[in-house]
């Protein structure tokens, strides 16, 4: 009897063992989803979100994300491929001026997510379309004209702040003063080197400034009279006398740093993106101001502008993809991008937990920046039309040409536009 | 760079002779280095990409699997992102990369493989009226174009580097390019060619044969790598270019091309060959059966050409029996009505010379016009029999239709049913015609039998004859009155197809053995013949009209001329009598004596001949057609007129037609029927003389 219970006792022992092999092997793998971002070329920003993404797939055992990174030149166009062979990824990165068109498209689907969930982002990081959220941000980005506060005492420029930004008589006179003075190649520095989204992004604000729009924000069916109207040839007068006038360099001239410009005084101002606030504030210290963007009349506006997560309409995996979702617009994360990458975090939380944009933090007044002045860039699928358009007026009145004819041809090719799509 | 590249592509034949030799110095040294070989793997589907299973697939693993099993190699994939997997093998950390795009800037921090293994463009369209043909026909052209794509991104290059003015039509879509060019807003667009090739299907647009800038892509390795590896590599890739049915082409059709794979060559010959044997037999087939088709049609045609023939023959021979029937029965008529007629000639003769005997007021006179109309009757009953047997006499005569239909009612009342009514309507004063009475009442008594077959449930039967007076245009032509005659029934009518040829010889639409089909043929060649019109009208279901129309005739018609009247028409000419019986000769001897001629008898031909010959002249001759003898009738009248010349002769007979051809061109020369009365031979020897 003992001897068989010995041997009992090691045949159970390995019944046992068998048992715990095959519950080991034969547990539910992972599903797998695909998820494609746009930042292969920027190493920083590409550790980030492959560090959410590693939490997200090791927090829960039902889903893993497989992330793919594209150089941000070409991720649209392999987007727009994929589209067309329906290979869209699960998950996908989206600039958020253009959610309106790829939700248009098809390419994506609603976020099953209630308001309450996006409630405390910053309305320019949730991307909307027709009523439906169709992708959340995980920071914000805003723009100021950094300077030095020795360089405006010196003459005698007033230091403007959010409640009280230079009026557009104010900037004009801070430009030609810096200007007569010669002491900086360039009174301003409009990052006008670049190509693309920048001009929309960042020189649109001044024409709303003016009074002007993009386009008729009440229909979004014409651009007649907001960017064709009085107010909209007014702004472009003005631009093309920063050239004229000299106070800005002129159109495709190299610019290798543009911090660093600033920094060494090639530029008294430049009017450029809060990531780049923290080099400036490391070269100056408490010397580094940034500035609100200037009043000329319609108000101090700064463009508004995030990458986005949203869900793809095709996807297999609706569940998972949200669940990502979910998971990476958590605060935390938020925060980590804000003290990691610089940018703003959407949410009062994520801002007050950062270490920039916390209240000890030095970049916590761009948090107010993106909450009062920042507006959205025209919500239409029509968007990514109407920014090409505005930056070749932009370039053509830069070099010369009628500034109402160039307009009035713009108003005309975006209302085209818009008629060929029967209003979008 | 890319310039060099490709000229060295064309230089493939020598850099292939060279690349071999050294390849084969490579395989001989072996593998590059005992260790796999690490190769950077990023995601660029369908090019690149790993599938469900995690397997890498796409263009290039296959290409590459295939290049360095070849080669010897074993390797291994590092996964890596794309500019992390640029910079590892810049730094030697990776010894291949794969889908690279060639740039200048690239070539100096890497080794590429000169064969570029995808050429890559972007395609433009155009609508059908635009051409393109070079890259400079783009100035001061609209472009539609994709905002922010790849396309948008080379165009603006393309156009500022090479100083190009265009307009960029942007749009929020690729569908949205094609719909600018469809719209007119843009002259032109510009997609990636997947797209393209579908759009300008669809819309009926223009690709022009001129590709958008033009990228290749190729194996990138460490700028240290042995340029023997990189020699081996390029050697493989232009190989796998050259060698039909690679791993490269295989791979190529499956996930970067739009066409089709083509088959392996055996199976595209097996497929060739057996398409040609399958269309050179379809194309026998095809003309055996053409062949048999035609072989088939006139087979039908010859049978039913045959058949139609037999049928003609048999009607033909039902035609013939039928002549022939008649041909004998009017033979045995014209026989027995030629007796009948000589026996009716002497009864006649003798009853009118008894007549002439007698007092006016003699109550014998009475008993004598009783035999004397017995005795017409009965020589009007051997004409008809003579007309049933087409015997009779048929010369054209003036006589007015209604009289002469008047006179054979009895008769068609006869051949009618009792079911069926017959009503003759004349108009009063009908004009007189030339025309052949038996003929005339052959042809009525056809249209009267028709007319019967085609109301076999009985009807109504109208038998018109009426004067036509020629409208407007006839008249100014000259042409005369017309005398109508039509029969109409309401029968079951004759179908249109039918009806055009009911004139036809042998067209019959009777059961078989009911008709010969030469009824109204026969009436249509009599009427053509007499100068007349025949016309048929004809509803379905309705009835039936035949309409004869008869000039009319200046002359009095004989029925006019009182032929019944004992004229006051006397003579003192010689006449010869030539007859072979004697009672009729003598008959008509007496009567001819009885009006004051001088009359000399012959009994035959010879005898006749033998008076004619002597010189005693005679202003006449009556002659009997058939008589016994060598000489008949129509030798006698034939040799008298060569010895004497223009005589008026009168030919009797009591057969019918068969003098008739012979007669038609003699002149001076009348054949009458037996028994012709006393008044009737007189009035005519009358005419003949003063003529």
């Amino acid at each position: 009897m003992k001897k068989r219970f010995r041997l009992g006792s090691r045949f159970w022992g390995l019944i046992a063992f068998v048992m715990a092999v095959a519950v080991a092997t034969t547990a539910p793998a992972q599903t797998e989803l695909s998820m494609w971002y746009h930042g292969s070329q920027n190493i920083l920003e590409r550790e980030v979100i492959g560090q959410i993404v590693d939490d997200f797939n090791t927090s829960q055992a039902e889903w893993k994300v497989l992330l793919k990174s594209f150089p941000e030149g070409s991720y649209n166009d392999a987007v727009v491929r994929a589209a067309q062979r329906g290979n869209l990824p699960d998950i996908i990165d989206v600039d958020a001026p253009v959610v309106a068109n790829w939700a248009w498209l098809g390419y994506l689907q609603p976020l099953a997510f209630d308001a309450a969930t996006v409630e405390a982002f910053l309305p320019s990081s949730v991307g909307r379309w027709k009523g439906e959220i169709y992708s959340v941000g995980l920071w914000e980005a805003a723009l100021a004209i950094l300077t030095r506060k020795s360089t405006l005492e010196k003459y005698g420029i007033r230091i403007p702040n959010l409640d009280a930004p230079w009026s557009g008589a104010e900037f004009e006179a801070a430009l030609a003063k810096i200007k007569d003075s010669g002491d900086f190649h360039y009174p301003l520095d409009l990052g006008l080197a670049r190509e693309g989204e920048w001009f929309p992004y960042a020189i649109s604000p001044f024409l709303q400034s003016f009074g002007g729009d993009l386009v008729d924000r009440s229909t979004y069916l014409t651009a007649q009279g907001a960017l064709n109207g009085t107010a909209a040839q007014e702004f472009g007068r003005w631009w093309q006398s920063l050239f004229t006038r000299g106070f800005v360099p002129s159109l495709g001239r190299v610019q290798v740093d543009r911090t660093a410009a600033l920094i060494d005084g090639t530029y008294a101002m430049s009017w450029n993106g809060n990531w780049t606030v923290l080099d400036f504030i490391e070269a100056h210290g408490e010397d580094a101001v940034f500035l609100p963007a200037p009043d000329f009349g319609g108000g101090s506006v700064i463009g508004a502008g995030s990458w986005q997560f949203g869900v793809s309409a095709t996807s297999k995996h609706v569940d998972g993809a949200t669940a990502f979702v979910k998971f990476a617009v958590q605060d935390r994360h938020l925060t980590q991008i804000a003290d990691q990458l610089g940018l703003i975090p959407p949410t009062a939380a994520s801002a007050l937990a950062s270490k920039h944009y916390g209240p000890e933090g030095r970049l916590a007044e761009f948090v107010d920046l993106s909450r009062k002045q920042a507006l959205l860039r025209p919500v239409s699928p029509s968007y990514v039309v109407i920014a090409k358009v505005f930056e070749r007026a932009l370039v053509e009145m830069a070099e010369g040409a009628d500034v109402r004819q160039v307009l009035d041809e713009a108003t005309q090719d975006i209302n085209r536009d818009i008629q060929r799509n029967a209003g979008y | 760079m890319g310039e060099e590249i490709l000229h060295k592509f064309h230089f493939g034949t020598q850099v292939y002779r060279v690349l071999l030799g050294m390849a084969a110095l490579l395989m001989l040294s072996g593998p590059l280095a005992a260790e796999a070989l690490r190769v950077g793997f990023y995601e660029n589907p369908p090019k690149i990409f790993r599938d469900t299973d995690g397997t890498p697939t796409g263009f290039w693993p296959e290409v590459t699997d295939a290049i360095l099993s070849d080669l010897g190699y074993d390797y291994e994939y590092i996964d890596c992102e794309w500019e992390a997997c640029l910079e590892m093998v810049r730094q030697g950390q990776l010894d291949l990369m794969l889908d690279v795009a060639y740039s200048k800037e690239r070539a100096e921090q890497f080794q590429f493989i000169n064969e570029a293994l995808i050429y890559a463009w972007s395609t433009i369209v155009t609508s059908k009226e635009l051409e393109v043909e070079t890259l400079a026909d783009f100035e001061g052209k609209r472009i539609a174009v994709l905002a922010n794509s790849i396309q948008e991104r080379d165009l603006r290059r393309f156009l500022r580097e090479e100083g190009v003015k265009a307009k960029l039509i942007w749009t929020s879509s690729v569908q949205g390019a094609i719909d600018a060019v469809l719209v007119g807003d843009a002259d032109m667009a510009i997609t990636n060619t997947f797209f393209a090739v579908r759009m300008a299907e669809q819309n009926d647009l223009r690709i022009p044969e001129l590709p958008f800038q033009v990228n290749s892509y190729h194996y990138v390795v460490p700028p240290d790598a042995p340029r023997s590896f990189v020699q081996a590599l390029n050697l493989a890739s232009y190989r796998q270019q050259m060698t039909f049915g690679s791993a490269f082409h295989a791979a190529e059709y499956e996930w970067i091309s739009f066409h089709k794979a083509p088959l392996p060559t055996w199976l595209s010959t097996a497929v060739l060959v057996a398409a040609s044997v399958l269309m050179l037999s379809g194309a026998l087939i095809f003309t055996l059966r053409r062949l048999v088709r035609a072989r088939t049609r006139d087979l039908a045609n010859t049978v039913e050409a045959l058949s139609s023939e037999m049928e003609l023959r048999k009607k033909a021979e039902t035609f013939a029996l039928e002549t022939q029937k008649f041909d004998a029965i009017g033979r045995l008529v014209g026989g027995v009505a030629h007796d009948f007629n000589n026996l009716l000639s002497i009864i006649l003769g003798n009853l009118e010379l008894l007549k002439d005997q007698v007092e006016p007021n003699s109550p014998i006179l009475k008993y004598i016009d009783q035999a004397l109309s017995a005795t017409k009757r009965g020589a009007k009953l051997t004409y008809d029999l003579l007309s049933f047997g087409r015997r009779a006499q048929l010369l054209p005569q003036v006589l007015k239709i209604d009289t002469v239909l008047n006179g054979i009612e009895d008769m068609l009342r006869r051949t009618l049913p009792a079911n069926i009514s017959l009503d003759f309507r004349y108009d009063d004063h009908v004009k007189p015609v030339l025309l052949d009475q038996g003929q005339l009442e052959n042809a009525v008594l056809n249209l009267v039998l028709n007319a019967r077959d085609a109301m076999p449930s009985g009807g109504n039967l109208t038998l018109s004859v009426s004067n036509l007076a020629p409208d407007a245009a006839a008249e100014r032509e000259g042409t005369l009155d017309k005398v109508s005659v039509s029969v109409t029934d309401t029968g079951l009518g004759i179908e249109d197809e039918a009806l055009g040829k009911v004139f036809e010889p042998f067209f019959t639409t009777k059961e078989i053995d009911k008709g010969s089909g030469m009824g109204l043929a026969m009436v249509h060649g009599f009427v053509t013949q007499s100068g007349g019109e025949i016309s048929i009208r004809s509803v379905l279901g309705e009835g039936t009209t035949v309409e004869l129309c008869f000039p009319v005739t200046a002359e009095r018609t004989d029925q006019e001329s009182g032929i019944d009247n004992p004229a006051n028409l006397l003579g003192d000419e010689k006449i010869l009598l030539v007859e072979d019986d004697d009672d009729v000769r003598s008959a008509l001897r007496q009567r001819l004596s009885t009006s004051g001629f001088r009359v000399t008898e012959a009994s035959d031909g010879t005898s006749a001949l033998k008076l004619v010959s002597k010189p005693t002249e005679f202003d006449l001759v009556v002659t009997d057609l058939t008589m016994p003898g060598p000489v008949q009738g129509m030798d006698l009248v034939r040799r008298i007129r060569e010895a004497l010349g223009e005589i008026p002769i009168v030919i009797l007979t009591g057969y019918g037609t068969d003098a008739l051809d012979e007669l038609a061109d003699t002149s001076r020369c009348i054949l009458l029927s037996k028994p012709v009365s006393g008044p009737l031979l007189i009035s005519r020897i009358r005419q003949l003389l003063d003529a």
